[in-house]
């Protein structure tokens, strides 16, 4: 009986965190299908500063897919800057699918002279948040005249150390026996890399590509700092500035634009969750 | 679970890009497309374009003696006749009686001045002799008086003289009395002698006066007679109509047109008297054309005396016209009138003709297309493109300003100055209606 | 592992892409620190300058004391919620995925529900009203900054939650297998055992914790913007002003001294560890 009830009440705690963590998507989905008219109703106060206290509705009373064709067919600015962080995104992915991968491998696997330095820089670099790296990246972009293009925030990105680090993780912990096997069998360098290593390494790719896949979509300090051209915005900066009169357009867009990290997440969470606490396992 | 989100992952993306041409081509199909200007410096140009017809210009009368006999009348209101035609033909027969007639008239009053001449020579001799008498008589007079009075003065001389010697001593002799007497009686004399002076000079005076008046009344000219100045004046008039009754006599009688025209109206019958007015009026066209419109109140407002109208008639263009008059008439119309110097051969009157009229106004500095003006409640506005840079590069949007009409035709429109700026760009066409705030794609032009 | 040079090409090209934009940037960073930005040596002028800043210690101070409160709180709940997942069995990959769901959320998707639920007229006022309280205004007045750790908690949790349950995952069954028969309660197997064999991997928690609350600014700028309350105005707001306004100079002393300040948290943190 005693157990029922410490496990009801553990339940209700987690629960309780849950519906924390997973009300905004809730909101977002209920204020997407609402009708403006009832919007207003319940956030008059916010939105024209009547009396009393905003309220809400998790599901609407008239659901509508008004606002939904609004964005989709009716916002061509929505999708321009959905594109540009899609492309954002791509660039990212691609320059760590084609450059860390490779030195994530070479990193973990070869003990080449400089092998600590260079392992020491990149945790160095990795542990810089943005305010640090700011006009380091600023200046280098502003010398070769990328500033103010999509380059300017997807080649720091591109070069991010985080990534390597993780699949530094995945890569070391690749038995040495079945390399050996394979070297045996004759396999060159880059044949154990491409045959052995990356299928083997796989969670650890797919989970530094997806964490960087999501840092990407939520990019904002990089594009504040680096684009000015507005046609460049991505989506993170267009979501906001949406007027608050169109909220119900706004819980759309927003919803939308959360739709693509939000099915990778749904798909990748395991990957995640592994490269997530390969982030944490000591070496 | 997974591979469906996986799945679900790529099909998003390929409806995202679905939905981005799909909310792209909605886009250009809503978004109105439109041309734009700035403003330009223009003059605005209004036509009046309406169909005229000739009119009669100057109006003259064709005259002929009076009290002729008509025969024949040869044209009719409206006819177009040329210089020399023929328009009535006098009764011959009659036209020699009146000349007969005025000839004799004209000798009698030669007859009746001759004899006035005679009449007058002799009355003149008679008065001659007369006026000399008078002087004459006048002249005795004057003599006579003198003599009188010569003689009188000397009694009052020696009256003087007497009276002087006794007071010389002449009395010394006498006694008191006796000198006072004697005195007396010498002054008694004198006074006596003085008065008979003065009478003779005064009636004297009269005489002379008498004469004087004899004498201006001969010399005065019988009473005034005209009359042979006035029957030479009346011979000198029939003498002149009989001059031109010969000259109809030696055209046979005929009345022709002196220049070429239209007959505006015909004042003789044939079978009646010619009168002292006209017979015939004309209209010529070698004083001009006269060109009649109606246009509309509006128009009106454009058209000025003087200005300059483009006449177009049978495919000729005629540009030396020019208004001559604006007349408003009782039905809200108004009639023009323009004339030209020339071309008195090549239209007739009554004819149609399209006349334009083209005036240019002032250069106004702010011009726009009529099509770049709106008007909502009375005011105008037009649309002026603001460029903001958005998120799918530089766009443009419409702002409603304001403007002020200052004159405008069937396809310009003057504006007041300072509401539109030098660089505005004006929407002149739209593919779409508009509204304030509106996206808009410029189409080059 | 091979003591092959071959590995340095799989390097290289990564490399020499991060010297470029990242490594050697850094290090000219470094060096501008103590010039002025006119190019004359000016030795630790700069970094006078910077501290004695009001924006800069007002940050500074805001950063610290954001991570002082963020850091012990985010660690107890997210353990706390770890070590009651872990007792779940069956359920516990689902409610893993609740909790990591934030991460996948961009910031900029739920901005507008900050807004409005922080609204001096917004839902949270309303439910604090209704429970009796006084309305706040969250967003102007130093109510902001718990706004913000409730944000960098939301987005957090899940993630530290994960890496805790990595750390109890690979502590073996045995050991508590071992305890219950020595007698041990659950109370006591948590205390005696679950905590020390997780300790190593604390280490690391914290420090990517501590990394993490500088990100926290992201949430800031969209829910406050460039100009927040005095109580939210991070380092990366200070940072964003002198790149607008171009001093370069103030910028490398102030992310030297960023960069020196990170660095000796972490090794300082280590130390502690290894000590103990």
């Amino acid at each position: 009986m005693r157990r029922v009830a410490a496990r009801f009440c553990r339940m209700a705690i987690l629960i309780i965190f849950a519906v924390f963590t997973l009300g905004p998507i809730v909101f977002l989905v209920g204020g997407s299908i609402m009708g403006d008219e009832e919007i207003k109703s319940y956030l008059g106060p916010v939105l024209s500063g009547q009396e009393g206290y905003a309220v809400w509705r998790l599901i609407p009373l008239y659901p509508t897919l008004r606002h939904v064709v609004e964005v989709l067919l009716d916002a061509p600015e929505f999708f321009h800057m959905f594109w540009n962080t899609a492309k954002i995104t791509a660039g990212v992915l691609l320059g760590q699918m084609i450059l860390a991968v490779p030195a994530a491998w070479g990193l973990s696997r070869y003990a080449f002279r400089g092998r600590k330095l260079i392992y020491q820089i990149y945790i160095l670099l990795m542990m810089m948040p943005f305010q640090v790296m700011m006009l380091s990246e600023y200046l280098v972009l502003d010398g070769i005249g990328l500033v103010d293009t999509l380059w300017a925030v997807i080649l720091p990105g591109a070069f991010s150390t985080f990534s390597v680090f993780i699949m530094y993780r995945f890569f070391a912990g690749i038995p040495e026996d079945i390399m050996e096997a394979a070297r045996v069998d004759g396999a060159g360098e880059w044949q154990m890399f491409l045959l052995v290593g990356v299928p083997l390494g796989k969670t650890g790719i797919v989970s530094a590509l997806l964490l960087q896949f999501l840092e990407c979509f939520s990019m904002i300090e990089q594009p504040i700092a680096f684009i000015k051209d507005k046609t460049l915005y991505p989506l993170s900066m267009y979501l906001p500035e949406i007027d608050v009169g169109r909220t119900g357009f706004a819980l759309c867009a927003s919803l939308i634009a959360l739709l693509p990290t939000l099915f990778l997440f749904m798909a990748g969470s395991d990957y995640l969750e592994q490269g997530i606490a390969a982030s944490a396992i000591k070496e | 679970m997974k591979q469906f989100f996986a799945k679900g992952f790529v099909v998003l993306l390929a409806v995202m890009m679905v939905f981005t041409i799909l909310s792209r081509a909605a886009d250009s199909f809503l978004v109105a497309r439109v041309f734009a200007e700035t403003y330009s410096a223009k003059k605005i140009e209004h036509i009046v374009n309406t169909e005229a017809s000739v009119q009669k210009n100057l109006e003259f009368p064709v005259m002929t003696e009076p009290g002729l006999l008509v025969r024949t009348v040869y044209v009719e209101e409206g006819s177009v006749v040329k210089q020399g035609d023929v328009l009535a033909q006098l009764d011959e027969e009659h036209l020699e009686e009146q000349m007969g007639l005025l000839s004799d008239e004209i000798k009698t009053l030669r007859l009746q001045n001759e004899a006035i001449a005679e009449n007058r020579a002799l009355a003149e001799e008679e008065k001659k002799r007369q006026a000399q008498r008078a002087r004459e008589d006048y002249d005795k007079a004057i003599k006579k008086n003198e003599e009188n009075l010569r003689r009188a003065e000397e009694e009052v001389k020696q009256a003087e003289d007497a009276i002087n010697r006794f007071a010389g001593g002449a009395g010394a002799s006498m006694s008191q009395e006796e000198s006072e007497a004697k005195k007396t009686q010498l002054w008694q004399a004198y006074f006596d002698k003085k008065q008979a002076c003065e009478e003779v000079k005064r009636s004297g005076a009269d005489e002379v006066e008498a004469a004087a008046r004899a004498l201006e009344d001969a010399q005065v000219k019988g009473a005034a007679d005209r009359s042979s100045q006035i029957n030479a004046i009346s011979i000198e008039q029939k003498e002149k109509t009989l001059e031109a009754y010969q000259k109809l006599a030696s055209s046979c009688g005929t009345v022709t047109a002196k220049e070429a025209g239209t007959i505006t109206g015909v004042l003789v019958a044939a079978g009646q008297m010619t009168g002292d007015t006209a017979a015939f009026t004309m209209a010529s066209m070698v004083g001009g054309i006269r060109i009649a419109a109606l246009i509309k109140e509006e128009e009106a407002r454009y058209v000025e005396r003087g200005d300059v109208v483009t006449v177009e008639k049978n495919g000729t263009t005629y540009e030396d016209f020019s208004v001559t008059a604006i007349r408003q008439s009782a039905d809200g119309s108004v009639e023009i009138m323009a004339e030209s110097a020339d071309h008195a051969d090549e239209f007739l009157i009554g004819e149609r003709a399209v006349i334009r009229i083209v005036k240019q106004s002032e250069l106004y500095s702010v011009a726009v297309p009529l099509s770049a003006i709106h008007t909502e409640q009375g005011k105008y506005f037009v649309y002026v493109l603001d460029q903001k840079p958005t998120v799918l590069g530089t766009e443009y949007f419409t702002r409603k300003t304001e403007v002020r009409i200052v004159d405008k035709n069937s396809s310009y429109a003057a504006l007041e100055e300072g509401t539109l700026g030098r660089d505005n760009l004006i929407v002149t066409e739209s593919t779409q209606y508009i509204n304030a705030g509106d996206r808009v794609r410029l189409q080059k032009s | 592992m091979k003591k092959k040079h071959t590995g340095i090409l799989f390097v290289l090209p990564h490399f020499i892409g991060v010297c470029i934009f990242l490594f050697l940037p850094f290090l000219d960073v470094v060096r501008r620190s103590v010039f002025r930005a006119a190019g004359s040596f000016s030795g630790l002028e700069n970094f006078k300058i910077v501290l004695g800043n009001d924006a800069f210690r007002l940050a500074a101070g805001n950063t610290l004391r954001f991570t002082l409160v963020c850091l012990p709180l985010l660690l107890v709940i997210s353990l706390f919620l770890a070590v009651l997942i872990y007792g779940t069995g069956k359920t516990a990959g689902a409610l893993k995925n609740a909790f990591l769901v934030p991460l996948a959320i961009p910031a900029a998707c739920v901005v507008l529900i900050w807004r409005l639920l922080f609204h001096v007229h917004g839902m949270v006022n309303g439910v604090v009203t209704a429970l009796g309280g006084t309305a706040v205004d969250w967003m102007n007045t130093g109510s902001a900054f718990y706004v913000l750790v409730g944000s960098y908690i939301w987005k957090n949790l899940g993630y530290v939650v994960v890496l805790w349950m990595a750390a109890m995952d690979a502590i073996p069954g045995t050991v508590y297998e071992a305890a219950r028969i020595d007698g041990a309660g659950r109370a006591a197997s948590f205390f005696y055992i679950t905590l020390p064999c997780i300790r190593p991997a604390a280490f690391t928690i914290v420090v990517v914790s501590f990394l993490n609350s500088f990100r926290v600014f992201r949430e800031a700028y969209l829910v406050a913007g460039n100009y927040p309350h005095d109580s939210i105005y991070l380092l990366q707001h200070v940072f964003n002003n002198w790149f607008m306004s171009l001093s370069v100079d103030k910028m490398a002393a102030g992310a030297v001294l960023l960069a020196i300040v990170i660095c000796t948290a972490v090794s300082v943190m280590q130390r502690m560890w290894e000590n103990q």
